[in-house]
């Protein structure tokens, strides 16, 4: 009989998970404090190796290392050694964006770009290069992070910024964690006009009406997102909701001591089968979602229900039943407008329909070789992780590549590897980097195994 | 790795002569994915490589699955340097044999049991060991309905296929927690080379059909699956029944095949290594 030896010690394994619930694997988790505990972790890191974890927001496999160590970088909210200088702070990788806003909120600063679920840590927010929906405006986080520490297990402790070891730093955002352990980072900041953020609601008939009303509300309106009621077919592909908001302006409020959250919701059992995801179901709910738009088109709310959507929905991926969701996030290039309408039609055709389908308007790309937007439509499509939807996705990827397009790498959990290349053309600079950063490829992941983005990780590295 | 669809991307077939094997394989591994066939035989790993849907890296590697578990452990090695991890590990070694008659050469009875028992009893556990390190995984293992009570004209086989199943079965308890797992597969009688020519008694399925019920087992994460699925129930009512009415229930001369296949007397090999 085999006995239960680990790598380094007699540790359980412990079942990981995507925030999706469709991907999951057993690994080792630490929580390291300290630089020299996390130093020590890296080198004692088996040959199944390491991958730093932050608030958990990833719905794939980003943040699992099946048969290896997940290290937890979060549980030190430490906001008093929050330092706010120059228009910028400097924050833990561990810290969440929710708690570093809410810390900011009385000083009257704020972030440039959050993402819509307030879990996400700084960490995991350059790791994935995140964007909000404001990306027109404001770029990707990357693109506002002035200088970071990253323990790199081939040079220990290195200070990025984009004038000081610029390669590691582009590397390094969007890098999904795998350059090394992101320790700290200098961040801009934006002054807080308001806590209080005036919103609209707009109804759009079809895709058409769904862009052009998209595009004006991004250039219009700081935050902008198109929600789409993808059940809809024909001519009414497309149709949905067009929401936009900006600060209650100028500073007709005072700004909010940010310390109340939004009430938490109810949590949400398990449910069986394919749970709300049946287009009977996303039917009603998507008609409620309208009705709502056409009776209440302008709404004052505070900051976190505009940003972070995501927040409202805790039970999300448990909605999806057993199987779980996986969200298809893909870009493609203006003038590729036909790319979304083929997956709200062949999605549909092949009979499912997105519970949750929210468009977005990408402005100028970042610096960074492994950066997800690039100027274009952004489309994210929610599904219970039903198997039949492979060939369906399988499908649309060839078609999103051909486009000039690419898929959401932090939110994938299903991307064919050989498409990588084609959707991220700079990945043999980012590989380069990273090779530099970490030679013997301690850093790794289900997400890296899984697409091959690392060279290492091609043939396997245990 | 496994996608969050379910999909396994590498799938590593010891026996990957055998039908089922390479069935399983082809319906589990997507475009894309990689089989790698092991077994002893190249001229019929080539001819089960060519059977495979087009579309996904064939490999074919020499293995001895009566040899020792270090031939395991060798292929194992192989297969991971040239695909990465193993999602699907499938053990589909054995023969099907006549009960050996008492007073005969035991040769025939060591031979099926080595065949049966001990080297994929070897394989599975040079398997789970690389399973467990890799902390993901499921070794599938092709036992067979004699195993849950063997029928005194297949004993040895039975015996055999009933030792190897509660080993696998054990061993997949052993390893939870650590991310692998072991399903074991119970087919009952399947349309193959193997079993070409005998008489088809109730529940004959094919080999798709079979893997298809894998892949089904292996989303619900499930230890253990009948093929076909009824035999279920039918396995577990024969199990009941007293020895004398058990036996002449199995030994009722099954319908002959249509088309007029020889009878049961003579049951001799083609294996699967």
């Amino acid at each position: 009989m085999l006995t239960h030896a680990t790598q380094s010690g007699s540790e359980p394994a412990r079942l990981i998970r995507g925030w999706g619930h469709a991907t999951g694997s057993h690994a080792l988790v630490a929580r390291p404090t300290g630089s020299a505990q996390w130093q020590e972790r890296l080198a004692e890191a088996g040959p199944r190796g390491l991958i730093a974890r932050g608030g958990g927001c990833s719905y794939g496999d980003a943040a699992q290392n099946a048969g290896g160590t997940v290290a937890l970088t979060t549980g030190g909210d430490d906001l008093t050694r929050l330092v706010v200088a120059d228009a910028t702070v400097v924050a833990d990788a561990g810290m969440t964006l929710g708690a570093l806003i809410r810390a900011l909120a009385p000083l009257r600063w704020t972030l440039p770009v959050v993402p819509g679920a307030s879990g996400v840590t700084v960490g995991g927010a350059i790791a994935a290069d995140v964007h909000g929906k404001n990306h027109v405006h404001t770029g990707t986080f990357g693109a506002h992070v002035r200088e970071m520490t990253v323990l790199t297990p081939g040079h220990g402790e290195v200070l990025m910024s984009p004038t000081v070891n610029p390669g590691a730093f582009w590397a390094t955002v969007g890098g999904l964690g795998l350059t090394g352990v992101i320790r700290q980072a200098r961040l801009e900041l934006v002054p807080l006009d308001s806590w209080l953020f005036r919103c609209t609601d707009t109804i759009a008939t079809d895709l058409d009406a769904m862009l052009t009303g998209l595009t004006d509300a991004s250039q219009a309106s700081a935050y902008a997102v198109g929600w789409i009621d993808a059940v809809r077919t024909g001519a009414h592909i497309g149709a949905g909701v067009i929401s936009h908001a900006g600060p209650l302006m100028p500073r007709r409020t005072p700004p909010h001591d940010g310390g109340r959250l939004p009430a938490p919701r109810v949590s949400v059992p398990m449910l069986p089968g394919a749970g709300i995801g049946t287009v009977g179901i996303t039917a009603v709910a998507n008609r409620l979602r309208l009705a709502t738009a056409r009776v209440r088109p302008h709404r004052i709310l505070p900051l976190p229900e505009v940003l972070y959507p995501m927040d409202t929905l805790p039970g999300w991926p448990g909605l999806h039943g057993r199987l779980g969701l996986v969200q298809y996030q893909f870009v493609v290039p203006f003038g590729a407008e036909d790319v979304l309408r083929a997956a709200l039609i062949h999605t549909r055709k092949s009979g499912f329909s997105a519970t949750l389908a929210a468009l977005k308007v990408f402005g100028a790309a970042g610096e960074a070789p492994l950066s997800f937007p690039l100027p274009g439509w952004s489309l994210a499509l929610d599904f219970p992780a039903r198997p039949r939807l492979a060939r369906v996705l399988d499908a649309l990827d060839e078609r999103v590549a051909a486009a000039g397009g690419r898929v959401y790498l932090v939110k994938d959990s299903r991307l064919r590897p050989d498409l990588v290349s084609a959707m991220y053309p700079q990945l043999p600079r980012w590989r380069a980097e990273r090779a530099a950063l970490d030679p013997k490829g301690v850093m790794t992941s289900d997400l890296n195994r899984r697409l091959h983005l690392s060279e290492d990780a091609e043939t396997g590295h245990a | 790795m496994r996608d969050g669809l379910g999909r396994a991307q590498t799938v590593l077939v010891l026996g990957g002569t055998s039908e089922i094997g390479a069935a399983v394989a082809d319906a589990l591994v997507p475009a894309g994915g990689t089989i790698i066939l092991a077994g002893r035989d190249p001229a019929m790993l080539d001819t089960a490589a060519a059977r495979l849907r087009p579309g996904r890296h064939v490999e074919t590697v020499a293995y001895e699955a009566t040899g020792t578990a270090a031939a395991t452990v060798d292929v194992l090695t192989a297969a991971a340097a040239q695909a990465g991890d193993l999602d699907v590990v499938v053990l589909c070694v054995g023969a099907l044999t006549g009960e050996p008659s008492i007073g005969a050469d035991s040769t025939a009875a060591e031979h099926a049991l080595q065949t049966n028992m001990l080297g994929p009893m070897l394989a599975v556990h040079a398997t789970a060991q690389r399973l467990r390190r890799q902390g993901h995984g499921t070794l599938v293992v092709f036992s067979s309905v004699s195993a849950v009570r063997a029928r005194p004209r297949l004993l040895t086989y039975g015996v055999a296929k009933s030792a190897l199943d509660a080993y696998a079965r054990h061993i997949g308890v052993s390893l939870r927690g650590s991310g692998a797992r072991v399903l074991v597969v119970r087919p009952g009688h399947v349309r193959t080379r193997m079993t070409a020519g005998l008489a088809e008694p109730p529940f004959t399925t094919t080999v798709q059909a079979v893997a298809a019920t894998v892949a089904r087992a292996l989303r619900r994460g499930s230890a253990v699956t009948y093929a076909p699925a009824m035999l279920r129930p039918v396995v577990a009512g024969l199990r009941l029944l007293p020895a004398t009415i058990f036996n002449r229930v199995t030994e009722l001369k099954a319908a002959p095949r249509r088309g007029g296949a020889p009878s049961a007397e003579t049951i001799t090999e083609p294996r699967n290594r």
